[in-house]
């Protein structure tokens, strides 16, 4: 006789939107910030990386036949940390066409709806990189204030949005590595791609859900990634490569730290993963 | 301070289930009509797996119908009216202590329809196997009630002390364990010093009481061995924990009964409780009250509830029913608010990691419950589901509503189907 038992419904308050909202709310004040202090053009490019990523997203779900959901405001977020992080000279098809290739290459190709292997930001500043308008003139996120960053980042952490240990571990090992090939410790403490990398990128869901070590993992070598990287000619481009590709790594990270036999792993989560690569609705 | 236990009015009906936690099926040996006392035996189990079912009042038998259930929706039940008068069946009588045979033993608690009352269900008999062998070398006496809102076993460790000491000893004497040990959470420790004075006054030397953190779900039994004996079972994990016998104090208490008095198991300590409640309380009440009558019990709901939970309000069972009877192993019934509830359709897995986190068990819950989501139990079964021990953390944690505890239940279920 099986059992007709209904799941309690007690749940904590976080939605699915618990990280993208309130982080999106951060973006978009240091974009009002930037565009009333120097160009409004700032706000034109965030609108249209927006829309680009919202109309995408939205295409993507139609013809996939997936039901769409705008309010977990993943597409906001990326579509607000895509035109901080370009030039404000830049063309108005650019974040347009960074817009959609971010969510069809990174949300819709290389993963399923919040599963994806590689950030669909970092994937589109690489290809706004490769049209070169990145490192010819200076991104938003290179011009903005430090201490914006970190009262955003230590609101969000307070906020439960933003995991602070992987964070701080990221700007530490970053900072440290920076100072052992003669960096000042505290200015690459200041670094915006730093910040952005250890408030938005290492707590953002989506990579790996068995992330807990394999995120320790990802900031420890990230944050020793970037420190070298800064040391050499700074690169917007190349940072975000490498963080790219760290990033892709975690599930393999995911299994190199797990407890049990790491054939068997390997091969149940390859096969999982395949299985499970178009999930959704 | 741990409330008291206050003792309900008896029922105008009750009715007790035919069935059985794991589907085990009683057949009913009354009829319609017949006059039974309170702990007259109403129903016997069809195989050996089974305990035996006793009256909770003393009335007549009405009907054996299918009626509400909590946990199947519906189930065959036996209908008692209750005729107000309270006479105990003549079976209930002092025995003499510590004079049972190990087979007696096991006899006596399966016809006295012992269970587990921590949520489980499983008849206690089934822990112990048919001939003596010195199985279990640890018991634990497992008072750690880390569940929010579910103070019933705290209340009855209270008010009943003695009682569950020499229900513990009757278990030593009988099973030979080579060591007894009280657990409680380490906020509970008016209970550790109530148990400690008693214990001295007795001369107990072999318990010992432990306090742990407590931390949901660390009343769980695998984590409290691990807890408890980290050093003990370094290395032979396996074969350690099959000797730990963790029993909770209601369960105790009522084999402490049924050895001492005959006592068959027909009422326990419920936590009624909740926001929605007019007086959450502790209280005795009958097995197979409906949940109506329990919460009148309290002076009723407040306000209308968000949802009714059964047992632990994380991973217990929602009612749908107030005419479900209580049953054996239900510790509480839970009126929560709306307020507390996020009732809404499931959403994609975000990959946020936070069930990960969650688990005690250490699995990944978010892995196990995409694999079942597609059907690739293959998949489901190799992420280690068995491990669960069912807290409702993941589901709890969960932002996108996904119902996680139940998809990895039911991917350890496949798994031992198989």
């Amino acid at each position: 006789m099986m059992t007709d038992k209904q799941p309690p419904f007690l749940r904590c308050s976080e939605g699915p939107g618990f990280f993208h909202w309130p982080a999106a709310a951060f973006l978009l004040i240091l974009l009002l910030i930037a565009g009333f202090a120097s160009d409004t053009r700032i706000l034109g490019l965030g609108l249209i990386a927006v829309l680009a990523c919202l109309g995408s997203d939205a295409a993507g779900s139609f013809f996939l036949r997936q039901k769409y959901n705008w309010q977990d405001g993943q597409a906001v977020f990326h579509g607000l940390l895509l035109a901080i992080c370009l030039p404000v000279s830049a063309p108005l098809w650019l974040p347009t066409v960074s817009g959609i290739f971010a969510i069809v290459c990174g949300k819709i190709i290389f993963g399923g709806r919040s599963l994806t292997f590689f950030h669909p930001v970092l994937l589109a500043v690489i290809f706004a990189g490769s049209c070169g308008w990145l490192g010819n003139e200076a991104a938003v996120l290179l011009d903005s204030a430090p201490v914006l960053w970190w009262a955003g980042g230590l609101i969000l952490a307070r906020l439960g949005a933003v995991r602070l240990a992987p964070a701080l571990l990221f700007l530490f090992l970053d900072a440290g590595t920076a100072f052992i090939c003669g960096k000042s410790f505290a200015a690459e403490g200041m670094n915006p791609v730093s910040l952005l990398t250890a408030f938005l990128f290492l707590s953002e869901p989506g990579f790996s859900p068995g992330a807990k070590q394999a995120r320790v993992l990802y900031a420890v070598l990230a944050g020793i990634c970037i420190g070298f990287a800064h040391v050499c000619t700074s690169s917007l481009a190349r940072d975000f490569a490498v963080l790219l590709l760290l990033r892709a790594m975690v599930p393999l990270f995911d299994l190199l730290l797990s407890r049990k036999p790491i054939l068997t792993r390997t091969f149940s989560t390859l096969s999982f993963y395949r299985a499970v690569k178009s999930h959704g609705t | 301070m741990v409330p008291q236990i206050e003792r309900a009015k008896i029922p105008s009906a009750v009715y007790i289930p035919l069935v059985q936690a794991g589907g085990i099926r009683l057949t009913p040996c009354v009829q319609p009509g017949q006059t039974v006392c309170t702990g007259t035996l109403v129903a016997v189990a069809e195989n050996e797996a089974g305990v035996f079912a006793h009256s909770s009042v003393t009335g007549v038998v009405r009907e054996i119908a299918v009626f509400p259930h909590a946990l199947y929706g519906e189930a065959p039940a036996i209908k008692i009216e209750s005729q107000g008068e309270e006479s105990l069946d003549l079976h209930i009588q002092k025995n003499s202590p510590f004079e049972w045979s190990y087979q007696q033993f096991t006899q006596i608690i399966r016809e006295c329809g012992i269970v587990e009352m921590n949520g489980s269900g499983r008849p206690l008999h089934l822990r112990f196997s048919p001939h003596y062998d010195n199985y279990y070398h640890t018991l634990v006496i497992n008072g750690v009630e880390a569940e929010p809102y579910v103070t019933a076993d705290n209340a009855l460790m209270v008010e009943k002390t003695v009682e569950i000491i020499s229900g513990a000893r009757a278990l030593k004497q009988i099973l030979q364990p080579y060591q007894i040990t009280l657990a409680v959470g380490k906020d509970q420790m008016e209970i550790l010093e109530v148990f400690n004075s008693k214990l001295f006054s007795l001369g107990e030397e072999v318990f010992k009481t432990r306090a742990v953190p407590l931390r949901y779900p660390q009343g769980n039994s695998g984590l409290l061995i691990e807890e408890l004996f980290a050093a003990e079972r370094a290395g032979k994990e396996e074969e350690f924990d099959a000797g730990v016998l963790v029993l909770d104090p209601a369960t105790v208490l009522a084999v402490w009964e049924a050895l001492r008095f005959n006592k068959p198991c027909y009422e326990r300590v419920v936590t009624l409780t909740g926001e929605c409640l007019a007086q959450p309380k502790n209280i005795w009440l009958r097995v197979g009250t409906t949940v109506e009558d329990a919460l009148k019990s309290a002076k009723g709901l407040l306000r209308a509830p968000g949802q009714l939970i059964l047992g632990n309000p994380l991973g217990g069972a929602a009612l749908t029913q107030m005419q479900a009877p209580v049953v054996k192993e239900m510790k509480a019934i839970v009126a929560l608010p709306p307020e507390h509830m996020r009732a809404g359709a499931a959403g994609d897995c975000i990959q946020c990691g936070r069930c990960v986190e969650a688990c005690p068990a250490q699995i990944n819950p978010a892995l196990i419950g995409l694999a079942v989501e597609k059907e690739r139990w293959d998949i489901a079964g190799s992420l280690w589901p068995e491990a669960c021990v069912e807290c409702g953390n993941c589901s709890y944690v969960c932002p996108s509503l996904r119902p996680m505890m139940d998809m990895v239940v039911s991917a350890k279920e496949k798994k031992w189907r198989k």
